[in-house]
């Protein structure tokens, strides 16, 4: 049996509209230790997991291990129906067929119930072992998303060069070029306004743009992305959750062909 | 289900609104049978009290109790010999019943989004389709008790333009049709040819339709690759097919002694009757036109041509057996019933010889990574996540997947030079959206090349870095449905790249110095309408790999859901039937009695406008003649242009 009641509904609001565009059927996890997914887009090119900690539930049962096999796009239009501050409640039997999904308002006597039925979605589990990245780099969200959405207008690949203390954004089309560098930066008043770069090795990698602009639908979820990036590795582009919890994308870089 | 079991009601059936029936007489279609078995009414909404006296006019199983629509596809299923289930939509359902059997582990039924998914995958299993054609032979031994004509649906006379009628002597006429199967039978015509196996020929042939108008006798006329189309797509029973090899002159009429024996036969006689010769018509396989020769009793012998759908090179120009109707030969033909679906001047693709080059030196520059196509798929590669995290070793991938549209049958003439480019690569064919017999259709071609690369392996059972698949034209369309395929079939394991090929002479845009070719567009035009023609048969244009790139360029907003250093669409102005130019080349180049549009005759604008140009071609044809017969007139100079030039 599982009981999963979120304090606000705009919490899972969020995170469905993060990743339904690139993963359309994934398994939703439930163990005592709260909600995982991990799931690869249709190309198999970016990978998705997401924790959602036993904090930021308001009240959660979980006997057995249990798994929802999900259709994100049925499962978002039920998750619209409700209001953001709403209360949110999934529920699901051990072995189900469907889950339930319950919005109660705070303050009015208003109480609305949907049922999804549930699928059988096989997916291979990759194990994600704790990798070394040569540089890490913490930025605010909004700061990359633009990034991102600037860039993707002139090319479908984006260059990411991280030297001593600079990360540089490029991208090079038809049309022409364009790049972004960003230096670290220090804001004591709003410490989330801040940048900065840690360097063990520098590293230039190039990825596709429609992956990327995937990834940045989670800008909503933090006010901060971490990018960790190493040489012929996926690099790691981590948002984490105020409430407890993250959501990681892990991105296949994009290689010259003679290498 | 259960919510599927109320039925919409309709206004009227509330006793308020009663009273006005007369108003409801208009809406004849939204009347709902006052019945209180609500179960049983899910699809039957009219029609109920013919009950169970409609029975399939094949196997006979009663009708009555399903839908008109149903009713229609039983009887078309039991005609062509198909009664299996379609393999994807189907499943669903059978699934959904499964949990009640204690058997197996509780399943959940496919959700919408993998049952769209399945569609695109392509299946391993063969063997119920094999089944379904020993089944399909048994039935066969029934239909050989029938003895007397079976009623035929169709309503429609042949079309005078299907209808070639060739005359023994003034008074003595005798007809056969061509491509003309969707009509009622005619009391006059025993032979039916039918010129390739595409549906717009064929249409309206079924395992029943050579019963409603014969015995036992030969009725359909076709080559020998078509006929085995016909048995296995329809069942037809190869006893009322004729099948001709191409370039040898068959007899299919005596005009003193009336039918031959077993249909026909190979004969080099003169002597009164209709003999008959199939040319290769370079558009599907198995396609022919045929070269009809009527000997009277008394003068010439009378040459019809019916080209089907063709198109010419320069080989077919100088076939044998048309040289003799050239210009400067000692034959003509009375009647031409010419392929015209591109008579029109915007249609000037290039040569088909000249796309199939082209698209697989592309292809070959593609696997070898040259700089060219580097600038137009992007310096990279697209790498996996699932090669950096999957326990297993990563594979090495093949370079490419080529995709090739097809329709049932056609355009395989680009795979083949791929392969034959690429030095044998092997090809796969596709069997998502077909009835499972589409392999079977593909060897029926007993293309000896072909046989030799063929595999049933999607991946390609040898080391070649290329596989080309033949694919449904739907899954080249678009970007979408490409991903899709390459996607759900999990191809990108095995695979760096896709590239999709669509070919259509429709999607063709002419480039800038094409446009000068248009009459309507040259200052030229003043000379007058000969000059023009001229400049056109004179003027071949080129055709590259770059033209193929330039056609297809990279547009950020068309690929802005796909990647596409992975995924690639090229269209190419590939077409089995002829271009303008070619249609020219034909019209002016053969001394022809009468020129008969087959195709787009339905609309008098169209028609009026191609017999116009037919006639400023006929023109041409005149002035070239009759200079080369008096070699006297000095403007004639300008008309300096032959069948050479092509």
């Amino acid at each position: 049996m599982l009981e999963g009641k979120f304090d606000e509904a705009s919490l899972l609001k969020k995170i469905v509209e993060s990743i339904k565009d690139c993963v359309k059927l994934c398994n939703f996890n439930c163990t005592e230790h709260g909600i995982t997914v991990q799931a690869v887009d249709d190309s198999r090119v970016l990978l998705v997991s997401l924790l959602v900690g036993l904090s930021a539930f308001s009240e959660y049962r979980c006997d057995r291990d249990i798994t929802l096999g999900i259709d994100l796009d049925s499962f978002s239009k039920i998750i619209k129906c409700g209001n953001n501050e709403d209360y949110l409640t999934l529920l699901a039997e051990d072995s189900p067929d469907n889950v339930m999904t319950i919005f109660e308002d705070k303050k009015k006597e208003r109480v609305s119930e949907y049922s999804l039925k549930l699928m059988d979605i096989d997916s291979e589990f990759l194990r994600i072992d704790d990798m070394e990245y040569e540089s890490v780099i913490n930025m605010p969200s909004t700061e990359f998303s633009k990034i991102v959405r600037d860039l993707k207008n002139l090319s479908e690949s984006l260059n990411i060069t991280v030297t001593k203390d600079l990360v540089k954004f490029s991208a090079e089309g038809e049309s022409g070029t364009g790049s972004v560098v960003l230096k670290p930066y220090t804001d004591m008043e709003r410490p989330e306004e801040s940048v900065s770069v840690n360097l063990e090795n520098a590293v230039d990698l190039t990825f596709g743009l429609k992956y990327l602009n995937d990834i940045i639908r989670a800008t909503a979820l933090s006010s901060t992305i971490t990018i960790k990036l190493a040489d012929k590795t996926p690099a790691l582009f981590e948002y984490k959750l105020d409430a407890g919890g993250y959501l990681r994308f892990y991105l296949a870089p994009k290689f010259d062909e003679d290498d | 289900m259960s919510k599927k079991d109320k039925k919409q009601q309709s206004l009227f059936d509330f006793p308020a609104l009663k009273k006005h029936s007369s108003v409801a007489s208009s809406y004849s279609l939204v009347i709902v049978i006052e019945d209180e078995d609500k179960v049983e009414q899910t699809d039957v909404k009219f029609e109920r009290q013919d009950d169970s006296s409609v029975t399939c006019p094949v196997c006979s199983t009663k009708l009555g109790l399903i839908s008109l629509d149903l009713r229609v596809r039983h009887v078309e299923q039991c005609l062509t010999g198909s009664h299996e289930q379609k393999p994807h939509s189907t499943e669903p359902e059978s699934n959904s019943e499964k949990p009640k059997s204690p058997d197996i582990s509780v399943k959940k039924p496919l959700g919408q989004v993998q049952v769209h998914r399945a569609k695109y995958v392509n299946s391993v299993s063969e063997a119920r389709k094999k089944r379904r054609i020993v089944v399909s032979e048994t039935a066969e031994d029934s239909t050989e008790k029938i003895r007397e004509l079976l009623p035929s649906s169709k309503k429609y006379e042949i079309p005078e333009l299907k209808v070639l009628r060739f005359y023994a002597s003034p008074s003595q006429e005798y007809c056969v049709s061509v491509d003309a199967f969707n009509y009622k039978p005619h009391e006059l015509i025993r032979q039916y040819f039918l010129s390739h196996f595409h549906s717009d020929h064929y249409g309206g042939i079924t395992k029943r339709w050579s019963l409603e108008r014969t015995i036992d006798s030969k009725i359909i006329y076709c080559s020998s690759i078509t006929a085995r189309l016909l048995t296995i797509r329809f069942n037809i029973d190869p006893k009322f097919i004729f099948d001709m090899e191409n370039d040898k002159r068959y007899i299919v009429q005596c005009y003193t002694d009336g039918d031959i024996e077993h249909g026909g036969k190979l004969s080099e006689d003169t002597l009164p009757g209709l003999y008959v010769t199939l040319i290769d018509a370079n558009h599907c396989p198995g396609a022919v036109i045929f070269l009809f020769e009527s000997v009277p009793f008394r003068g010439e012998p009378t040459f019809y041509l019916h080209c089907g759908d063709f198109r010419i090179n320069a080989t077919m120009l100088n076939h044998p057996l048309l040289t003799q109707f050239h210009l400067n030969g000692s034959r003509k033909l009375a009647k031409v019933y010419l392929d015209t679906t591109y008579m029109n001047p915007s249609y000037n693709f290039p040569k088909q010889e000249q796309v199939c080059s082209s698209i697989a030196n592309l292809v070959s520059d593609i696997v070898e990574n040259k700089e060219m196509t580097k600038d137009s798929f992007g310096k990279s590669l697209q790498s996996r996540i699932t090669q950096f995290l999957s326990s297993s070793a990563p594979r090495k991938k093949k370079k490419c997947l080529v995709l090739v549209g097809t329709y049932l049958i056609g355009k395989e003439r680009i795979a083949m030079s791929i392969l034959k480019q690429l030095g044998g690569c092997p090809i796969y064919v596709s069997n998502i959206n077909s009835r499972g017999d589409k392999l079977d259709i593909v060897k029926a071609f007993q293309h000896e090349y072909l046989d030799s690369v063929l595999t049933d392996d999607p991946l390609g059972n040898s080391d070649h870095p290329v596989v080309v698949h033949l694919v449904p034209m739907k899954i080249v369309g678009t970007l979408k449905e490409l991903t899709s395929y390459f996607n759900f079939n999990k191809y990108h394991d095995s695979f760096e790249r896709c590239v999709g090929l669509r070919p259509t002479g429709w999607t063709f845009q002419n480039g800038s110095k094409d446009n000068s070719e248009t009459p309507e567009n040259t200052p030229e035009s003043s000379v007058g309408p000969t000059q023009d023609t001229i400049q056109l048969l004179k003027t071949s244009q080129s055709f590259t790999s770059q033209d193929i790139l330039r056609q297809n360029p990279y547009t950020a907003k068309k690929y802005a859901k796909f990647d596409p250093s992975t995924y690639r669409v090229l269209s190419l102005p590939y077409s089995e039937h002829l271009s303008f130019r070619e249609l020219c080349y034909f019209v002016v180049f053969l001394r022809i009695g009468q020129v008969i549009p087959t195709v787009n005759t339905h609309n008098p604008e169209s028609a009026k406008r191609m017999a116009d140009i037919i006639a400023s071609w006929e023109e041409l044809r005149r002035q070239l003649s009759s200079n080369k017969n008096t070699d006297i007139n000095a403007p004639a100079l300008s008309l300096a242009v032959s069948l050479s030039d092509f």
